[in-house]
């Protein structure tokens, strides 16, 4: 075990070598550069001369070879300084770190909520293969796999501030703004991101449930199970024994993903419900070529991808005896 | 339903007198107190002085701080002013409780008034002007403000290579850089090579407004490298995560790119200074304990407590918001479209909607690029009798029903009403829904050919195909854009209509690769057209210049780069190359009509629809601003209107929640 | 004994012609016959069926040009009548005219029924001239009203455009590429991932860690940089296909890793150790054995995989990266109704496409169930 470890680790680091270097090249595709795209937003047309936008190009750094620029930036990295954003004028790792807290905040519990909640329901609907409830369930669950989450997040936006009184978007509902943190501050901050945990959890609740009901179901067709049936071991018992653990491996092996995807995943709805994480940090980045902010996020999160795959692989060695790495 | 607001006018400048044309606008005289207790403070600052912490309300003040007459009555001190943006942009981002320039624009928005400096005069022959400081002004923390804050910005900020890699351009004339000179505590002057005529509505505008021309040197000299010990600023460099001192002192000062304004340790002479930077897109500024404006009953401004901006990530959420009832002073990005969204949210938010006009004399304006690479397309751009035909085929009745509700006015990209070069025949020219002579006009210039589905054939046998680039987040433009695509079909031409980023949009511009543009008819004020007529005359490279763009970078380089324009185009710049040194103010006038004249001629920008409202969300207890008004670029969105002298009715807005 | 005492005679065998059958029965029909249990599956496919035959017939299912514009701005949905206000019954069915007036405060259209017009319906009515099949002119649509009357099925937007239209016209672009993006990925992802799961060591190792690599990058920069290097020239269809494909050598990813894991699984099973006893070749045991054990989870990751791949268009179309208006997708109408504005006023325009996109959704799950159930030789 130790060994696979040492060598996994080895693996890993090239691994997020590699995507260093196509994140920064894919931030760099799109035609123009930070300042096209700061000019851009003008929309009131500011007059900056041709002067000084050379100016501002070398003082970003965006006139040299993009080679160069890499170097820079991944040299700087490895001694621990992100660079600056352009956009915000502050350094990335000051954005990040105001911001990635209350990102784990909200896809922790949802990751949490959606697999304590998935499992359990496709457990059932495939024990209770065509059971009203399981008609129920999979209908229900293909309803919210089929409404992508940001449009949800439109609707409830509205149904909240129309008929609810609720702020629109944001953490704090506008008396708690300013306040300093208190009781009230910080169930007011969780009655917010509740709305934000439930509609960015349900594409995921949904699209687990079916998985999970599918690997059950091929399952518990298997001969081993009317064996133990025949054997007098209780219906439950023996279900979640065995079959469930076979079951769970391939809906365990996306844990993997699960936390990135949900980081990253969720840009639009964040940006809909307005919730200041990491996702609509990265877009805007992209966007506008912020280039090191945008390079830091997607490294950052590809650290994050990586060590979770480690993870994912560990968990089926566990799960699941008859695998050999 | 066509609603027009016509303000009188005011003289525009006088060459000397300036001390007469102080008297001569009302609102800013600096009448002096009998008794200095007779200024009155918010109740907080009362109690920061009661504790000690704050020196009394006289002293904070100047001697003879600005008096402001209030639009309507004399207000209570209280509340929150709630605003919001939308993904960090513009230059209005942060200017909702701003700026305070050397001179400002009167609430006419016609005239230049006495701001920071109290009167200007033009000497040597109209070369030097010179610019007398009110005194006893303090910064918010309480240093005083003179001349120094100038001669610092001009000498080691604007000259110093490393902070700004030329002068501002704004300072120039004929691309020569004038001599500064510190006169005296209160007064400076520039000496130019030809008298610099537009400096005053430059000063009092911009662009650029918000960046000052003063700077606090007390504050600022531990960040520059002409002053600062070496070793402590590498060391400041570092703790901060920037690598060269440049890239510190922009952070702290924001003096350059409009970049925003988020060091809450930088003094200023705002009525309202930043408490805490953005912070998970929320923003809050503080009353500044030592604005120095009082009101007619000798209360220090401003009224309200302080400025809670919210950035949202998307212009949909701010809108929702907006209808939840959540802010109660917006003047930016909203859109007429939006109207029932934000009429219906009114009494449930506390809010009312008022229409004000802008500075967009059409909301759009069509652009062909006179100088596209394709020769064939080129020719046809530049061909009077093509663009009138465009212009006849354009249904713009219909544009304003469909689109705009019947709130608008057929209109080219002229002047908006009140102006001075305001020309109703120009307006008019062209604007009328007549396809027979646009078929006619295109039949003359030889476009008779047609292919089997009725699209008339180029000269080099192509069907006539127009491609149109526009941003992909404007669903205005977009609207229009595909009235057009039919429009044309009448008239045998093919319209393509392309969404694109507006990264991409710019990169475009700037490689002559547009061939049709559509943009937002802004820039057509008083305030505006004399010093930055973007639509009117090329020669601005930064803009979104699509009709010609090598033009302009011919006119900025000084004939390095672009394409020299011929005949009329030339001759535009000429005329602004005139105004510039135009102090006399009929000369102006003419200058700035043949500009127009030649314009409408040329029909280089066409114009669709003009005066056209924006919704503008006050809270419904918000006090001394117009009922009816303008907002837009020319004057900053609309500081001329003094958010300073605003209130809430009762110490606080109605629709607070908890 | 009695001389009656008759030879027993053997019962009368009467051949029986049904129930017992002595034809072999191919595995192929064998699952078509439990697919067809599955009433709802079948039900689904024919509905989809019915969907991609409408989009290959556009014109003559839609009412209207997808562009063209009428009077009534944000109408909403007229309904179809068969009684009338005077309570008499027409076998006939119409619609209804509209009375249209502003509300003075919002300024938004109101729409009032207006008894005093009806205009029936009628099938294989004449209306707008379009191409069939993009060359036979044609005039006849499947259902319409007679000159000068309107039948919105759906409302229109704030161009007066026919919603309904605008939806069979934006199918055609939202049901096809669906379907050639999720192949391509789903081939290309149980290709790799077998081999990976299949060989073990160093191969394995290599092709994950580049999926590693490719997952860990997020989607949106990915598209955002790559629709900007396709060239500006090309049509958008032809611009949004080559994006799309790019898009499914991404997503190949997931199936991998997860047919990964179930090849490492399997292939310790015994029946493949046994197989491989026998001396069956590499191909011959994934092809025959190692596959069809994956079926179930391919069908499940096959129909979970289209309306991802829809859902995914309207994401980039909301993020301004994918399709785009004047373009017409699902996508793109999704993209236009994501306002509050739309959502309190004009929600139609919201649920019309939001419908399609769900209808569609459970359509090709509920067929995967039924095809998953089919293709399961335990199944009971």
């Amino acid at each position: 075990m130790l060994n696979y470890a040492i060598r996994r680790s080895g693996q890993m680091l090239v691994t997020v070598l590699v995507i260093s270097v196509i994140a920064f090249v894919v931030i760099q595709l799109p035609p123009g550069d930070f300042v096209n795209s700061y000019l851009a937003t003008l929309s009131g047309g500011n007059i900056i001369t041709q002067d000084a936008i050379i100016a501002l190009r070398s003082q970003f750094g965006l006139d040299e070879n993009v080679v160069v620029q890499y170097w820079r930036w991944f040299t700087n990295l490895l001694q621990g300084n992100m660079g600056i954003s352009f956009q915000y004028q502050r350094t990335v790792i000051d954005l990040l770190g105001e911001r990635l807290p209350l990102t784990l905040a909200i896809t922790i519990p949802t990751a949490i909520f959606v697999y304590v909640v998935a499992i359990p329901i496709g457990i059932y609907s495939a024990v209770r293969q065509y059971s009203p409830m399981d008609y129920l369930l999979s209908f229900g669950g293909f309803i919210f796999l089929a409404i992508p989450n940001f449009l949800i997040a439109i609707v409830a936006i509205y149904v909240s501030y129309r008929y609810f009184g609720g702020s629109v978007g944001g953490l704090f509902s506008p008396e708690y703004e300013l306040a300093p943190w208190s009781l009230g501050k910080a169930l007011n901050m969780l009655q917010n991101m509740s709305l934000a945990i439930l509609i960015i959890g349900t594409g995921g609740i949904a699209a687990t449930m079916r998985v999970m009901r599918g690997m059950l179901l091929d399952e518990l067709s298997q001969a081993y199970v009317e064996t133990a049936r025949a054997k007098g071991l209780s219906e439950w018992r023996l279900i979640l024994k065995y079959p469930v653990r076979v079951a769970v491996s391939p809906v365990l092996s996306t844990i993997g993903f699960v936390l990135p995807a949900l980081i990253s995943g969720t840009e639009i709805t964040a940006t809909v419900l307005n919730i200041p994480t990491t996702g609509p940090l990265l877009l805007n980045a992209v966007r506008s070529q912020d280039m090191f902010l945008a390079a830091s996020i997607i490294f950052v999160l590809s650290i994050l991808t990586v060590i979770g795959t480690f993870i994912s692989d560990l968990l089926l060695v566990w799960a699941d005896p008859r695998i050999k790495l | 339903m066509i609603r027009t607001f016509a303000p009188t006018r005011r003289q525009f400048l006088k060459l000397g007198g300036a001390a007469a044309s102080a008297l001569a606008v009302s609102g800013l005289a600096g009448r002096a107190f009998a008794q200095a207790s007779q200024y009155k403070e918010a109740p907080a600052l009362a109690e920061m002085v009661a504790a000690g912490t704050l020196p009394p309300v006289d002293q904070r003040l100047p001697e003879n701080p600005v008096v402001i007459e209030p639009f309507e009555s004399v207000g209570t001190y209280g509340g929150h002013l709630r605003t919001g943006i939308i993904q960090n942009r513009g230059f209005q981002a942060r200017s909702a409780w701003g700026p305070e320039p050397i001179l400002r624009i009167s609430r006419d928005g016609q005239a230049v008034e006495p701001n920071l400096a109290e009167s200007w005069e033009y000497t040597n022959d109209g070369k030097t002007f010179v610019l007398h400081l009110r005194r006893g002004i303090k910064w918010s923390d309480g240093e005083p403000f003179n001349a120094s804050g100038f001669d610092f910005w001009w000498n080691h900020v604007n000259l110093n290579a490393s902070l700004s890699p030329a002068p501002m351009a704004q300072f120039t004339v004929q691309g020569e850089v004038p001599t500064f000179e510190m006169v005296d505590d209160y007064t400076v002057q520039w000496t130019f090579v030809a008298p610099h005529a537009n400096l005053p509505a430059l000063l009092a505008h911009g662009p650029g407004g918000t960046i000052p021309r003063y700077l606090p040197r007390h504050y600022l000299e531990q960040f520059h490298a002409d002053f600062a010990d070496e070793a402590d600023l590498n060391g400041r460099v570092s703790a901060a995560g920037f690598s060269t001192w440049a890239e510190l002192f922009n952070n702290r000062s924001n003096v350059q790119w409009l970049m925003p304004f988020d060091n809450p340790d930088m003094p200023t002479l705002l009525p309202f200074k930043l408490g805490r930077a953005m912070q998970l897109n929320v923003l809050v500024a503080d009353r500044n304990p030592y604005y120095w404006k009082v009101d007619t009953e000798g209360q220090q401004l401003p009224y309200i407590d302080d400025v809670v901006l919210t950035n949202y990530e998307s212009g949909e959420v701010r809108d929702a918001a907006v209808a939840a009832g959540e802010m109660n002073w917006v003047n930016t990005d909203t859109t007429f479209t939006n109207l029932p969204l934000y009429r219906e949210g009114q009494e449930r938010g506390s809010y009312a909607v008022k229409l004000w006009l802008t500075d967009r004399a059409a909301e759009h304006t069509i652009m062909f690029n006179h100088c596209a690479k394709d020769p064939v397309l080129r020719e046809l751009y530049n061909d009077i009798r093509f663009k009138r035909a465009f212009s006849l085929a354009l249904d713009r009745l219909q544009i304003a029903e469909t689109v705009y509700l019947g709130f608008a006015v057929p209109s080219q990209l002229q002047m908006i009403p009140g102006s001075k070069w305001r020309n109703e025949d120009w307006v008019a020219r062209d604007t009328e829904y007549d396809p027979d002579t646009a078929n006619s006009l295109l039949d003359e210039i030889g476009l008779t050919t047609r292919d089997g589905q009725g699209i008339r054939q180029r000269s080099d046998g192509k069907p006539l195909v127009l491609n149109m680039d526009l941003p992909v987040d404007d669903p205005g433009s977009l609207s229009v854009a595909e009235l057009i695509i039919e429009f044309m079909r009448e008239v045998g031409i093919t319209f393509n209509v392309r969404t694109i980023a507006r990264e991409q949009i710019r990169a475009l511009i700037d490689n002559n690769d547009m061939e049709v543009g559509i943009w937002v008819g802004d820039k057509c004020s008083d305030a505006m057209f004399p010093h930055s007529p973007e639509w009117h005359v090329p020669y601005l490279t930064t803009g979104w210049n699509v009709w010609g763009m090598p033009w302009a970078q011919w006119y900025a380089s000084k004939g390095q780069q672009g394409e020299e324009p011929q005949g009329d185009a030339k001759k535009v710049q000429d005329l602004f190359d005139e105004m510039q040194i135009t102090v006399d103010e009929a000369r102006r006038l003419e200058i700035g009509n043949e500009i127009l004249e030649l314009n409408i001629n040329n029909l280089w920008n066409i114009g669709d629809v003009g005066q056209v409202p924006i919704p503008v969300i006050l809270g419904t207890n918000f006090k001394n601003y117009p009922e009816e008004g303008f907002t837009g670029f020319s004057w900053l969105g609309n500081y001329n209107y003094h958010i300073e002298q605003t209130y809430f009715e009762g110490g606080a807005w109605s629709g607070e929640r908890g | 004994m009695t001389a009656e005492a008759t030879t027993p005679v053997a019962p009368a065998i009467t051949p029986v012609s049904d129930g017992i059958s002595t034809r072999i029965i191919s595995p192929r029909r064998l699952m078509w016959w439990k697919f067809r249990k599955h009433k709802l599956a079948v039900a689904s496919g024919i509905f989809l069926i019915l969907a991609y035959l409408a989009t290959i017939f556009a014109g003559f299912v839609a009412p209207y040009d997808t562009a063209s514009r009428t009077r009534n701005l944000y109408a909403p949905p007229q309904g179809i009548n068969f009684v009338d206000e005077t309570g008499q019954f027409h076998l006939q069915p119409f619609v209804y005219g509209w009375k249209m007036t502003r509300d003075l405060q919002t300024l938004s259209p109101v729409y009032a029924v207006d008894p005093t017009q009806k205009f029936p319906l009628r099938l294989f009515a004449e209306g707008e001239p379009y191409k069939l099949f993009g060359l036979i002119d044609a005039n006849v649509h499947l259902f319409g009203v007679e000159d000068g009357g309107y039948f919105h099925l759906a409302g229109t937007d704030h161009f007066g455009r026919d919603l309904f239209s605008r939806l069979i016209s934006g199918a055609q672009i939202s049901l096809s590429v669906g379907i050639i993006s999720v192949f391509l990925s789903l081939v290309l992802g149980l290709v790799i991932g077998g081999i990976s799961g299949l060989y073990g060591g160093w191969i394995d190792n290599f092709i994950q860690r580049l999926i590693e690599a490719i997952i860990a990058i997020p989607t949106i920069p990915l598209w955002l940089g790559l629709a900007a290097a396709v060239p500006r020239d090309w049509p958008p269809l032809y611009q949004y296909f080559a994006i799309l494909v790019v898009l499914s050598l991404i997503s190949w990813t997931s199936t991998a890793r997860v047919a990964r894991g179930r090849f490492l699984a399997l292939r310790e099973q015994d029946f493949v150790t046994a197989a491989r006893v026998y001396g069956a070749s590499q191909t011959r045991i994934i092809a025959k054995h190692l596959v069809p054990n994956l079926m179930s989870y391919v069908i499940v990751t096959l129909t979970l995989a289209i309306p991802g791949i829809i859902i995914g268009e309207t994401a980039l179309s909301f993020l301004g990266v994918g399709l785009k208006a004047p373009t017409v997708s699902w996508g793109v109408l999704l993209q236009e109704a994501q306002k509050v504005q739309i959502i309190q006023f004009y929600p139609w325009l919201w649920i019309g496409p939001a419908a399609c996109v769900v209808s569609v959704v459970l359509a090709f799950n509920f067929v995967g169930d039924g095809a998953r159930d089919a293709a399961d030789p335990f199944s009971r």
